[in-house]
């Protein structure tokens, strides 16, 4: 089975997958943009940025010491969504229910 | 303690576990393959990197958890000594199955 034809039998693993997957490479992106532009810049890419993963960052926030700058918070967030993405793959592997290591999408 | 010390212990301790930890590494190891493979142009040099990297955060983030919620719990608006050291004895008590590959390896 390759790619394109998993994608209908197995939508409830790619989908949200697909949506972590996303949000992860925002959250890289929010840390790289950041490195350039100011934390209330108007920079319509980096308040997209901002927008996405603002909701993510609150749910992080509460399970991360104060002490915590908001860059490493957004690295947290980079790396909590890709476990989170592995224990979606892992848990579905376990059920029986997910596409094999060839069908995961990066 | 000046703060610099604790967050000096729990990256040491999550650098350990990264490094020395068999399985978790070969677990992230092989994830990290699937999902961002591409991304490392196929390296196993740069992938193996990464999975070091993802372990060694996961270990940071989960050594925190306990002190978050005891800066929740007691309210606390900053960090302070207690939670700071119990991030570090999370992250210290996480590191545990690494230990041994460690002290016989060495850095």
């Amino acid at each position: 089975m390759d790619f394109a034809t998993s994608l209908a039998p197995y939508w409830y693993f790619h989908l949200p997958n697909f949506i972590l997957a996303a949000l992860m490479y925002t959250m890289l992106g929010r840390v790289l943009l950041g490195l350039m532009v100011d934390a209330d810049s108007p920079n319509y890419i980096w308040r997209f940025f901002c927008r996405v993963t603002d909701p993510v960052i609150t749910l992080i926030a509460i399970a991360t010491p104060k002490a915590a700058p908001p860059v490493v918070l957004w690295l947290f967030g980079f790396v909590w969504l890709f476990w989170l993405r592995v224990a979606l793959h892992y848990t579905l592997l376990l059920l029986n229910l997910a596409p094999r290591l060839g069908g995961a999408a990066s | 303690m000046n703060r610099n010390f604790y967050f000096i212990g729990i990256a040491f301790f999550g650098m350990i576990n990264g490094i020395f930890n068999q399985l978790w590494l070969i677990f992230a190891l092989l994830y990290v393959q699937i999902l961002a493979g591409p991304l490392l142009f196929g390296s196993l040099s740069l992938t193996l990197m990464l999975a070091s990297l993802m372990v060694s955060t996961a270990t940071v983030i989960l050594g925190g958890i306990p002190a978050a919620i005891y800066e929740r719990v007691t309210g606390a608006s900053e960090s302070n000594n207690v939670s700071l050291w119990i991030w570090l004895a999370g992250t210290a008590i996480l590191t545990l199955p690494a230990a041994g590959n460690f002290l016989k390896i060495g850095l």
